[in-house]
């Protein structure tokens, strides 16, 4: 990849890029996580939650202030010596190929239990990990000015369930803090997968054009997210009511999909045609990821060749470990915990690391 | 240029392939059978029957016809009517659905179950309960429409006009109330009289099940102190000749108290009036006399009030049910998931009515 001057994201882009990277398919299925536990608190526990995107993004603004020009990837090489830098950033590429295949499995599914429900499973995640995988082969630039143009799409998806508010009741969300602190905190706890995917900041902070603006805008981005997220299980409660939220698989979709327009029986199709872009947009940030970690492994491979070489096996996986919404929830409800620790701890001893080691 | 006319060939393959072999045939709506009204009935307790109402096109008319499937679970009711059927058919375009009372009584949640699970159903159609089967109700005809569901939607549709029902009788409604903590369903009740079909009242549900049928004088004052807005008719009537009619709009918003242990419940009805007909205070005394207007006002609320009252002690006593959702204001307040049977405790709590009426518009003049 090259670095040269035009080749930069600008401040806005970085904060989108984060943004596309956090808030994809775990808008539509988080409220039921989180309301099975913090019950009409569900909404406190989402923005509590965001803690653990903003402890990265600091850690990521303090690692970047003393090596500017270099991922984690290499700061990690530097900490650790090249062996164990490579076995860690291993470790880093397997977590993100998890992130990709779930996420294709979750679209496969919804779309293929809304929209399209005549094709095939392997049709299906074949074009979607293919879109990715063609997006992510792009330079940063381009993937920037993506993020920023899906981000003004995907405004849409959270709007839309405004216009059903006449149908809510207050009365869904009382009493605030009736469930208890500790249950709060359990919700707080799930919300943390759909929090993951934080860390691409790690990955990413080399290419912003301003380098000292890594922790602010970094933290505009996790804050519309942590907006984005409170809003849509806010709304999801206020409609539903706590009691029929953990019934639906995807909740958000009935109040963004109960919106009556004429001609069309409800707003669905129009969702899910926004909302595809916006799973699109954090499918080809994994896939970058996947792309910048394979080039720091393997520096003489061509990062494209690679993006190629792994389409068939990403294929396998998708196919092969998700079969259907269960096995997809299953799987991901134990790696993501162990990615979240593992990146918690991970970033804390290289900043720590890069505090004492290496000033 | 050369790279882009690749990108808009692959594009153009994509697209054809796309819309020719996408996996499913496209077939002209003639040829599908669009369910626009379904209905639910049981028979002999065991036997599930259901009608589904469709459309028939013809060349210059539309007829509807009646498809009923009959099986031992609801799913498996596709598998009966297909064998009577040259179409597939299609649910989404649902505009009522209509209940049988016995099927109501033996209990809702399957068929809430299998409505719920299918992502092409819509929140939209109204939900009726009817006498006897609703087979029945689809086959009667109407003059001047194509089906019964059109006058049915448009029954159920209106009934917000006139006679204080609320606009909740909407399938998402019901998905929304069934499980929800406090609340219950109440739907309106349909019969087929002198040929015609038409509400004469409203189901009470006790969670999935219906409990009871109240008439429609009774379903009025239910709404009036059902939180929200409603428009209706209020009389006092003296003589054949002598009465007050009023159109009134009836605000209602509820609190709940705790004390000593137990529950207490107070609604608030605002009632603003517009007098439709005066037979018995009159203009002159209206105008000139102010106190004639804190009469009209009081009788108006001493109506209310004591019917409230009444129906108040009929839900308590005879038919154990919150169907005024009063659970749901007490557990706002007080906390979800404490156990409580809210039917139990608001059956048992102690209930006042407060009802302001305030005279509004007066018409051109009284004659």
């Amino acid at each position: 990849m090259d670095k040269k001057a035009n080749n930069l994201l600008t401040n806005t882009q970085f904060a989108f890029i984060i943004v596309g990277a956090i808030a994809g398919i775990a808008m539509l299925s988080l409220p039921r996580d989180v309301v099975e536990a913090a019950k009409q608190d569900g909404w406190i526990s989402v923005a509590i939650a965001s803690i653990y995107p903003i402890y990265i993004v600091l850690l990521a603004g303090y690692i970047s202030k003393k090596f500017p020009n270099d991922n984690i990837l290499a700061v990690s090489k530097k900490c650790f010596g090249n062996m164990f830098g490579s076995i860690f950033n291993f470790l880093y590429l397997i977590q993100y190929i998890i992130y990709l295949t779930s996420v294709t499995a979750a679209f496969s599914n919804i779309y293929r239990t809304f929209v399209v429900d005549f094709m095939s499973n392997i049709k299906v995640i074949a074009i979607v990990i293919a879109i990715s995988l063609y997006i992510a082969s792009k330079n940063i630039k381009e993937i920037g000015r993506i993020s920023e143009i899906i981000f003004y799409v995907s405004i849409l998806v959270v709007i839309v369930p405004v216009f059903s508010l006449e149908k809510t009741n207050i009365l869904n969300i009382l009493p605030v803090f009736g469930t208890g602190a500790k249950n709060i905190l359990k919700g707080s706890l799930k919300t943390l997968t759909a929090y993951s995917n934080a860390e691409i900041i790690f990955l990413i902070y080399p290419f912003l054009g301003d380098k000292k603006n890594v922790r602010k805008f970094g933290l505009i981005g996790v804050l519309i997210v942590t907006f984005i997220y409170t809003w849509n299980v806010f709304v999801t409660i206020f409609y539903l009511g706590p009691d029929i939220t953990v019934k639906r698989i995807w909740p958000y979709m009935t109040p963004a999909g109960s919106v009556p327009i004429p001609i069309l029986n409800n707003f669905i199709f129009l969702f899910m045609f926004s909302w595809c872009f916006v799973a699109f947009r954090s499918l080809a940030l994994h896939g970058f990821a996947i792309q910048c970690i394979s080039s720091s492994l393997y520096s003489k491979f061509s990062s494209k060749k690679f993006l190629i070489a792994i389409y068939p096996i990403l294929l396998v996986i998708t196919y092969y470990l998700y079969p259907n919404e269960i096995a997809a929830r299953n799987i991901t409800g134990i790696m993501i915990p162990i990615f979240v620790i593992y990146n918690l701890i991970y970033a804390t001893v290289i900043a720590i690391l890069v505090r004492f080691k290496l000033s | 240029m050369k790279k882009n006319y690749r990108f808009l060939i692959i594009f153009i393959v994509i697209a054809f392939i796309t819309a020719f072999k996408a996996g499913k045939e496209k077939v002209p709506i003639e040829e599908v059978d669009m369910a626009i009204g379904t209905g639910v009935d049981l028979e002999n307790n065991n036997e599930y029957s259901l009608p589904i109402c469709v459309y028939l096109f013809k060349a210059n008319s539309i007829e509807s016809d009646v498809k009923v499937g009959k099986s031992l679970s609801i799913g498996d009711t596709r598998e009966n009517r297909q064998l009577k059927n040259d179409k597939p058919f299609v649910l989404g375009g649902e505009r009522v659905h209509i209940y049988s009372e016995d099927f109501c009584r033996s209990g809702v949640r399957n068929d809430m179950d299998i409505l719920f699970n299918n992502p092409q159903v819509v929140g939209t159609p109204y939900c009726l309960v009817c006498k006897g089967k609703s087979e029945d109700i689809f086959k009667t005809k109407i003059k001047g429409y194509d089906s019964p569901v059109d006058f049915i939607e448009g029954l159920a549709k209106n009934l917000i006009n006139n006679i204080f029902f609320e606009d909740n009788y909407k399938l998402i409604d019901m998905f929304a109330k069934i499980d929800s903590e406090g609340r219950n369903v109440s739907l309106p009740y349909i019969e087929i009289k002198d040929d015609r079909i038409q509400v004469t009242g409203e189901a009470l549900f006790k969670s999935d099940k219906m409990v009871a049928k109240i008439n429609v004088d009774e379903a009025k004052w239910m709404n009036i102190l059902l939180q929200g807005n409603a428009r209706g008719i209020l009389t006092i009537q003296n003589t054949p000749k002598k009465y007050v009619n009023m159109e009134a709009h009836a605000k209602t918003k509820t609190k709940c108290l705790k004390e000593e242990g137990k529950y207490k419940f107070i609604i608030n009805v605002d009632i603003t009036a517009d007098r439709i007909a005066d037979e018995i205070y009159k203009d002159t005394a209206l105008f000139s006399k102010p106190d004639t207007q804190k009469k009209l006002e009081g009788d108006l609320s001493s109506l209310v009030e004591k019917n409230c009252y009444d129906f108040i002690k009929k839900m308590q006593n005879d038919y154990k049910v919150d169907c005024l959702e009063l659970g749901r204001v007490a557990a706002a307040k007080y906390g979800r998931d404490t156990g409580q049977d809210w039917n139990d405790v608001v059956s048992k709590s102690d209930i006042k009515v407060n009802v302001k009426v305030h005279l509004d518009k007066l018409g051109r003049g009284g004659y």
